[in-house]
């Protein structure tokens, strides 16, 4: 009987212990102790990505024959091939451009290298806009990193853990951004508007000078604004196609229709500026 | 065994329990119950309170025109980064606790007891308030690399009055200095991006006076608006501070919008429920011609002066112009620019604000009363010698050597002082004094805008309030001439002008342009002069005689006949004696359309002359006048 008190007040004593040392705390050791947990918690967003991906690998081997994998391998390896040419016309362009820069005395026109990574994990609700992907800090990204995709502007970077990242999607209201419109240059805000149920994504489109207008015949393209310095120049957003003047009838504002293929997103680049891979 | 027999035993303590989870769930239910059926109103209200926002919007200003139709003010956007104040209380009463117990802790070291001095508790919560503004305004300044620093102390000011609007940290912010900040403020930050406007007055330094600026306003009117016990945000409106801005800021303002919405958790809008747009104010059309208004200004250059130009017969005010001016789009925003106008006397619009004696273009109002009184006649020749005995005094002529014989004609023509003496001391002062007045020169213009209410017209009671005895001969011989305690603005003068010009006693002067106002006699609120066709003609050929070989004629033109009046007029200032020039003219002389009045003031003794100075202004603005 005494032992099980002892032992009833041992657990009390120990769990008001942990809790009082979780309270009490300095910050700086709750932080980390907070950073490494969520390291430690994050190959759990990698691993079903990745077991989706070993799914998908079985459900080829499964469901297809070796001839069919054959001929889609060469189908792909020549794809490949045609790709690879393509960079390495790419490579003697940039070089010759890097020459004539040179040569100019020009400021160098690359300003951000790509880092491809995979999608791991969609939160996409009413409440949350992200995306993690499966690369991190250890590949040199950092929090507040342009991400974007073959369709246009994927969002930013949040979040960069060691070998994952979180990035806030272009369609959450937390994300905004300096965008033009194209052919324009005079500068617009951008702000998600989230997503309704049923609905594609959607942002919204701000001080947009009284003289421009948009229609569903003739919408007006929204694309990034170098102005800020984290995305380049000309990446699209989205469309617009109604601008309602303001009452104070200097300014328009209107909905931005996003990709839909944002939704489906699996493999994004995301934008490192280039005096930041030089600063390190 | 032993614990079998334990678990199974009847314990009587435990329907204490029961009874206690049973009252506990009946205290519950009951406060359930009361709140959702007594206190249903009470949290309806408390609900709406929560979720609601209503949002006033002042309405953006009018624009305002010149009468061609060109744009003299509208509204400019900026962009300024600001700070939510009931956003930060938390962070404002943390660092007050933080400054109190170093200070505390301090006097404890001290061996004093810690306790506040007076005034010491108003002194810390400034000090806190500045150290977390400080803060933010450092992030700001690390994002942007930049180095703004705090407004000056004018947070306190705006957390008394204006807690919920969001308080400026940078005005006019660059466009990539917007677009930095847009991307890496968080959209839910106490910092927050919004588009202000400003009045932009594209020509600048032109007309300032009469166009006037706007200041922000200490609220919005939001009487008669629903929601009024909702948390509300009201952006800051503009009022009028001076000239046609303040004059018709009830035309210029906007009204007002208002939006109630729903905000979701996180104070994101969910949707509007009551959306009413602010509308922008009416715009309004000035008198003003802006190309005469910038010849003439250019003409005055860097010097002290005004003029002022009406449309004979409306009374509208084609140029208003004051010098030196300031540029109202910089001038309130540089310690430097506004020190400089200041030094400069640049606030005073000296047209219609500015008095000053007129000299010889009073000489009209003295020939009027000489004819009307029989003083004189066309016919009448006066000898000037150079000067004119009054009383035991020499009073000079401007020409020493004396104009020898001169009639009324030639003494308009000439400016001949002993002509005007003579006449004035002839028909005496209450006569010329009632002409003055008759001509309106003791009242004011009638301009939208506002003139002095202390011009003028000197007569002995006047003399003895001022405590400077009683009236003499002396001072009738000033006051023909139009010096002495003759004081008039130079829009008065144009006024007086244009009455001559129309034959009547009275021009109203406006600032608005109407092509369907009624300018008739009784619209001005004068009369018919009292002189007969002859009697005008006779002064009018002196004018017109000034104008082509009198002193008055740098201001001829090619192919227009123009009546003018020099007037060169001395006063002392800090007890330096100064020279004004004047001059007052209006053409064409037979079908009289423009009037107008020139002063500059000079800065040394003689430097300046109604003819060598102000004659070259009216020529300028007559040319530009005629040349449309």
């Amino acid at each position: 009987m005494a032992l099980r008190k002892f032992t009833a007040v041992r657990n009390i004593a120990i769990f008001a212990g942990v809790l009082a040392a979780c309270l009490l705390a300095p910050a700086v050791v709750r932080h980390y102790t907070g950073k490494a947990f969520e390291e430690f918690r994050a190959p759990l967003d990698a691993i079903p990505s990745q077991l989706n991906d070993l799914e998908k690998f079985w459900d080829l081997r499964m469901n297809y024959s070796k001839s069919e994998l054959i001929e889609v391998g060469r189908d792909l390896a020549r794809l490949n091939a045609g790709y690879a040419i393509k960079l390495t016309e790419n490579e003697a362009l940039k070089s010759r451009v890097e020459s004539l820069e040179k040569i100019l005395s020009l400021p160098g026109e690359e300003k951000f290298k790509m880092e491809v990574a995979r999608v791991a994990r969609r939160d996409i609700n009413a409440w949350w806009q992200h995306l993690i992907i499966r690369k991190g800090a250890a590949h040199g990204i950092r929090e507040g990193y342009a991400v974007i995709y073959g369709g246009g502007v994927v969002g930013r970077v949040v979040k960069a853990n060691t070998y994952t990242s979180v990035v806030e999607l272009v369609s959450s209201r937390g994300f905004r951004m300096a965008a033009h419109f194209l052919g324009e240059d005079r500068p617009v805000i951008y702000q998600g508007a989230g997503s309704l149920s049923f609905q594609d994504a959607r942002g919204e489109v701000r001080d947009v000078p009284a003289d421009l207008k948009a229609s569903t015949l003739k919408p007006l393209q929204l694309v990034t604004s170098p102005l800020a310095g984290s995305f380049p120049d000309g990446i699209l957003i989205g469309d617009v196609i109604d601008l309602t003047l303001e009452p104070d009838g200097i300014f328009r504002s209107g909905t931005v229709r996003l990709p839909r293929t944002l939704g489906g997103v699996r493999e994004v680049a995301v934008l490192i500026p280039v005096s930041d891979l030089m600063e390190e | 065994m032993k614990s079998a027999r334990y678990s199974t035993r009847h314990n009587s303590r435990i329907p204490i329990f029961y009874w206690i989870f049973a009252a506990a769930f009946l205290a519950l239910i009951a406060a359930l119950g009361y709140r959702q059926i007594f206190l249903y109103d009470f949290y309806t209200k408390r609900g709406e309170r929560q979720s609601m926002r209503r949002v006033i919007e002042p309405g953006a200003r009018g624009d305002i025109y010149d009468r061609n139709g060109k744009l003299l003010v509208t509204n400019e956007p900026f962009f300024t980064v600001g700070i939510y104040f009931n956003e930060i209380l938390g962070e404002f009463r943390k660092e007050y606790s933080r400054l109190k117990k170093i200070k505390f802790d301090a006097m404890r070291a001290a061996g004093e007891t810690p306790r506040f001095k007076d005034g010491e508790v108003s002194e810390m919560t400034h000090q806190a308030r500045a150290n977390v503004l400080n803060r933010y305004l450092g992030m700001i300044n690390k994002i942007l690399g930049s180095n703004y620093e705090m407004p000056e102390d004018n947070y306190n000011r705006h957390f008394r009055i204006n807690p919920l609007l969001p308080f400026p940290l940078i005005r006019e912010l660059t466009a990539r200095e917007h677009a930095i900040l847009a991307e890496r403020i968080p959209v839910n930050s106490p910092l927050q991006l919004y588009t202000d406007t400003k009045r932009y007055y594209p020509y600048g330094d032109i007309a300032a006076h009469v166009l006037g600026t706007v200041r922000n306003s200490d609220g919005v009117d939001s009487e008669g608006m629903p929601g009024e016990d909702l948390r509300t945000f009201a952006g800051v409106g503009k009022v009028g501070r001076s000239g046609i801005e303040r004059a018709f800021d009830y035309m210029l303002s906007g009204q007002s919008g208002l939006k109630i919405m729903v905000v979701d958790n996180e104070g994101f809008k969910y949707e509007d429920i009551m959306d009413v747009s602010p509308k922008k104010g009416k715009s309004m059309n000035s008198s003003l011609d802006i190309d005469l208004q910038q010849v003439i200004e250019d003409s005055i250059g860097n010097r002290k002066g005004a003029a002022a130009v009406l449309d004979v017969k409306t009374g509208e005010v084609l140029a208003l112009a004051s010098r030196p001016s300031y540029n109202p789009n910089t001038v309130y925003k540089s310690n430097a620019e506004y020190a400089a106008a200041e030094e400069a006397g640049a606030w005073l619009n000296r047209s219609t604000q500015g008095l000053y004696p007129p000299g010889s273009t009073f000489k009209i109002v003295t020939a009027m009363s000489g004819l009307m009184t029989g003083a004189i006649d066309d016919q009448t020749v006066i000898t000037c010698n150079g000067y004119y005995k009054v009383d035991s005094r020499l009073f000079p002529c401007n020409n020493r050597y004396g104009h020898g014989n001169l009639n009324l004609e030639g003494a308009l023509a000439l400016s001949c002082n002993v002509f005007f003496y003579k006449t004035g001391l002839d028909c005496g002062h209450r006569a010329i004094a009632a002409t003055a007045k008759e001509m309106g020169l003791d009242s004011s213009t009638g301009i939208e805008i506002g003139d002095s209410p202390y011009t003028v017209v000197p007569t002995p009671e006047y003399k003895r309030r001022r405590g400077r005895g009683g009236w003499v001969n002396g001072d009738t011989a000033n006051i023909s001439i139009g010096q002495g305690d003759l004081l008039q603005t130079p829009l008065q003068m144009a006024c007086m002008t244009a009455s001559f010009a129309r034959g009547e006693t009275r021009t109203k002067a406006s600032i608005v342009h109407d092509p369907t106002r009624v300018t008739d006699m009784e619209y001005h609120g004068g009369e018919k002069l009292g002189l007969t066709r002859e009697q005008y003609e006779t002064i009018l050929k002196g004018m017109v005689l000034s104008s082509t070989d009198g002193t008055s004629r740098r201001a001829r033109i090619k192919g227009v006949t123009i009546a003018a009046k020099s007037g060169t007029a001395q006063v002392t200032v800090n007890g330096r004696p100064l020279t004004l020039a004047w001059m007052v003219a209006f053409a064409p002389a037979d079908d009289p359309k423009v009037a107008m009045s020139v002063m500059i003031e000079g800065e040394e003794p003689g430097d300046v002359g109604g003819g060598k100075t102000a004659g070259p202004i009216v020529k300028a603005a007559m040319e530009q006048y005629f040349r449309k």
